[in-house]
């Protein structure tokens, strides 16, 4: 391919990301001002408040979590520190959905542990309720925190090894190095990773949902759904990208000023706890751990078991599976391609417009599923009705909805939705490959193409494999994006899983979310084998 | 007789640096010579070498290799279009190709059969017969550079161009491999301008130096001239220094 070829791909995919969002703006500022002032006299006030004290609660709960666990494994010796270090990512396979449910189905007035409570132990007084703000926040803080974790423990363990070194050397303790010169210098990371949390807690549906808290998504979903009202979904989701714009700015600018710290030639040694301490702070992960998979999954596994043998396994149960393969391959590969060919442009025409692509694509992963799913059904449905007018011009007959009927829709969303993702993990590994070895190729007379075949695809190898696992986690995960351009009747493990939970059928919603969370881990595990060979070596 | 290279008047600038990089810069390279670039750090040695090579465009002046301009106001030959091939720092052999498909690398317009027997040749040229078959982190600093240099001379350049090739090798061991690396371009028959800050290599190894300080050719001469008659202060300085500067921070390792 040329790289005049690729940069017209680029353009393609920067406007099928720009495009979903400037329609929903676009129908966000036509003028009905009653729905605006009815939304702003009834809900709205409301809606936006529920949104707020989320996103304080959740960034609170996986930041403190996600620091300190990061920081834990990084700095300290301690039994199973090295297991640790990749099991406490694990929970990034567990959809906050499946989380949320099974939360609210333990813990919930008719659940085991209330059920516990009341008959086993006589007791009746107040217990706090599950479906509440503290409820979510908690949840959602065991599922995201992650993120923190992921990016956290990168800067602590590599970025300021000399720098610790040099403070140790002048006296500091490693707590007080930590407070003084480790967190610091991770803002920068640690900022980054709230920011993808807080994005998720911002564009989740499925477990507020369930836990029945009114948010800016679920009353997206209501007022398209129950009201047919795309102006109005498209004012509220309107509102939901400012916080996302609020969000993407102010990670900017807690960035701002600061460079990356040099990356150390070498990795900090542990420092051993005495073992009292060491054991607490084995007994510390072991217990997020817990909570946020073992408990969840064990319950699954439960659940999952009682539906097989009352045989209320769903009987489309292998259809789901082959959809939802079907779908994350066909997405992994078109997502990996857009983020590839983001990445090839930038590298290979370094002028500021194309690499200003890259960044329009970081816009789709800021953006709520649900507003890309309404920006997307707004673009569609005008194609699709031209093409259906042309169509039954022709031949007379009323085709079906083309684009969302094919499925083409829905993968069209996922790519807006995820290029970003795969193109951050190729974009790192691309900056790995000397700029010496482009400049050789082209002192050796290859062109661009040839250039991109030869050196950049086969160097890109693991980081092509990385962002395939990423971008297939992501993809197996999407509900509420899933749920509203899939093709009518098409249903996946994750649609499934909620069609179930909306109805509280919670031992029918478990093998679904089972399925998800196992997926989900082993293609975790891979990607850990993968990008680690260094720390495995380094042992 | 056409010098090989002819650089007159070169002015580079960077964006956001107040000083010239390469500054009103006019030399001569002949044919079949190893003409050495050096200088301190920060001297425009390896900036001057890329402009020649085409990976920068000079912002005043013109370069001709021969008697053709390939950068001037109006004229950018692009590198693969100069018949120039480059040596880098480090080697920059393609880490996942063996030493044989590094050095076939730019002969795809030739069949297998001539491209093999291309192959052949220059490595027996530079001497690495027997590494064809390694790869890039099995050879040693020497061997690498040898590879490298094969890799350049295989498209049948009649220039070479080589940024502080000796850099990464150990510094006992850089006399002998400079040696062997013009001994190798003297059998190829090219002529060569190759990158410095040691000016024990440049003054053992080439048949003329072109001394460099703040982008400014301070004095072009062969080395005898040169120790015998320093044409400036700067010049007596820098050959007076006992030792030669730090080395430079690798680029990558």
């Amino acid at each position: 391919m040329t790289l005049r070829a690729l940069q017209l791909v680029s353009i393609v995919i920067a406007l099928a990301v720009l495009l979903p969002l400037g329609l929903v703006a676009w129908s966000a500022l036509s003028p009905r001002f009653e729905i605006w002032q009815h939304l702003i006299d009834t809900r709205l006030p409301e809606l936006v408040w529920n949104t707020l004290r989320l996103l304080v609660g959740v960034g609170l709960g996986a930041g403190v979590l996600g620091v300190g666990l990061a920081w834990l494994v990084s700095a300290y010796r301690f039994p199973g520190r090295d297991q640790f270090a990749w099991l406490l990512l694990v929970p990034l396979a567990m959809p906050a959905y499946v989380a949320g449910f099974v939360a609210v189905a333990l813990f919930d007035f008719a659940g085991p542990v209330q059920q516990w409570l009341r008959d086993g132990l006589g007791y009746t007084g107040w217990v706090p309720p599950i479906r509440s703000w503290g409820g979510v926040v908690l949840t959602m803080s065991l599922v995201f925190y992650p993120y923190v974790y992921l990016l956290a423990r990168a800067a602590f363990s590599e970025r300021a090894v000399p720098m610790i070194e040099a403070a140790r050397s002048l006296g500091q303790s490693p707590l007080s190095a930590f407070w003084r010169l480790s967190l610091p210098l991770a803002r920068p990371a640690i900022a980054a990773g709230l920011a993808l949390a807080l994005m998720e807690t911002l564009g989740d549906f499925g477990t507020v949902s369930v836990f029945g808290y009114d948010a800016l998504t679920t009353a997206i979903y209501r007022v398209w759904f129950g009201m047919f009202d795309r102006v109005a979904a498209g004012q509220l989701a309107l509102v939901l990208t400012v916080f996302a714009a609020v969000l993407i700015w102010s990670e900017r600018w807690s960035r701002r000023r600061i460079r990356h710290a040099p990356a150390g030639s070498h990795r900090a040694t542990l420092v051993p706890l005495s073992p009292g301490r060491a054991w607490a702070a084995a007994g510390v992960c072991s217990a997020v751990l817990l909570v946020a998979l073992v408990i969840p999954a064990g319950v699954l596994v439960k659940w999952s078991i009682q539906a097989i043998n009352a045989g209320s396994l769903a009987s489309n149960y292998p259809r789901l599976l082959a959809n939802t393969a079907t779908v994350t391959v066909l997405a992994t590969m078109l997502v990996v391609l857009a983020g590839l060919v983001l990445v090839l442009v930038r590298r290979l025409d370094g002028r500021r417009f194309f690499r200003s692509l890259g960044e329009v694509s970081l816009l789709g992963y800021a953006m709520p599923g649900s507003v890309i799913a309404v920006g997307a059904l707004l673009m569609f449905e005008s194609v699709d009705n031209g093409l259906a007018s042309l169509i039954s011009r022709l031949t007379g007959e009323t085709p079906p909805l083309l684009l969302i009927a094919s499925g083409a829709g829905l993968l069209f969303a996922y790519m807006v939705r995820f290029s970003a993702v795969s193109r951050q993990a190729l974009q790192a590994g691309m900056e790995r490959i000397p700029v010496a070895l482009d400049e050789a190729a082209r002192s050796l007379a290859a062109g661009p193409g040839r250039m991109a075949m030869r050196v950049h695809l086969p160097l890109l190898r693991r980081s092509l494999l990385a962002a395939g696992l990423l971008v297939a986690v992501e993809v197996l995960k999407e509900m509420p994006m899933t749920m509203l351009i899939r093709p009518f009747g098409f249903e996946t493990l994750a649609v499934e899983v909620w069609l179930r939970t909306t109805e509280a059928m919670w031992i029918e919603a478990a093998p679904p979310s089972l399925a998800i969370v196992l997926v989900g881990a082993v293609l975790l595990a891979l990607l850990h084998r993968l990008a680690d060979p260094l720390e495995r070596v380094q042992r | 007789m056409t010098p090989a290279i002819t650089v007159s008047g070169v002015t580079r600038r960077f964006a956001g640096s107040t000083q010239c990089a390469v500054d009103d810069v006019s030399l001569q390279v002949d044919r079949g010579e190893l003409l050495a670039l050096l200088g301190p750090s920060g001297a425009g040695k390896t900036t001057l070498l890329r402009l020649i090579a085409g990976f920068e465009m000079p912002d005043r002046g013109s370069i001709s290799v021969g008697s053709r301009v390939v950068a001037s106001d109006t004229v950018n030959v692009p590198v693969e279009r100069r018949g120039i091939g480059f040596v880098f720092q480090h080697g920059a052999l393609f880490p996942h190709l063996d030493v044989r498909r590094n050095i076939a690398f730019g002969l795809g317009h030739l069949g297998q059969v001539e491209r093999r027997a291309r192959v052949d040749e220059v490595a027996r040229l530079a001497a690495i017969d027997h590494l064809l078959d390694r790869y890039e982190h099995e050879l040693s600093g020497g061997e690498r550079q040898r590879a490298a240099l094969a890799r350049a001379l295989a498209r049948g350049n009649e220039i070479v161009l080589l940024d502080e090739p000796l850099s990464n090798v150990d510094r006992p061991l850089r006399l002998g491999i400079g040696t062997e690396l013009r001994q190798i371009l003297r059998s190829a028959g090219v002529t060569a301008v190759m990158v410095t800050h040691d000016h024990q290599e440049a003054l053992a190894l080439a048949d003329r130096v072109a001394l460099l300080n703040r982008g400014r050719l301070e004095q072009l001469a062969t080395p005898d001239e040169i120790v015998a008659a320093p044409a400036t202060q700067f010049v007596a300085d820098f050959l007076a220094a006992r030792h030669s500067p730090p080395r430079p921070a690798p680029g990558y390792p």
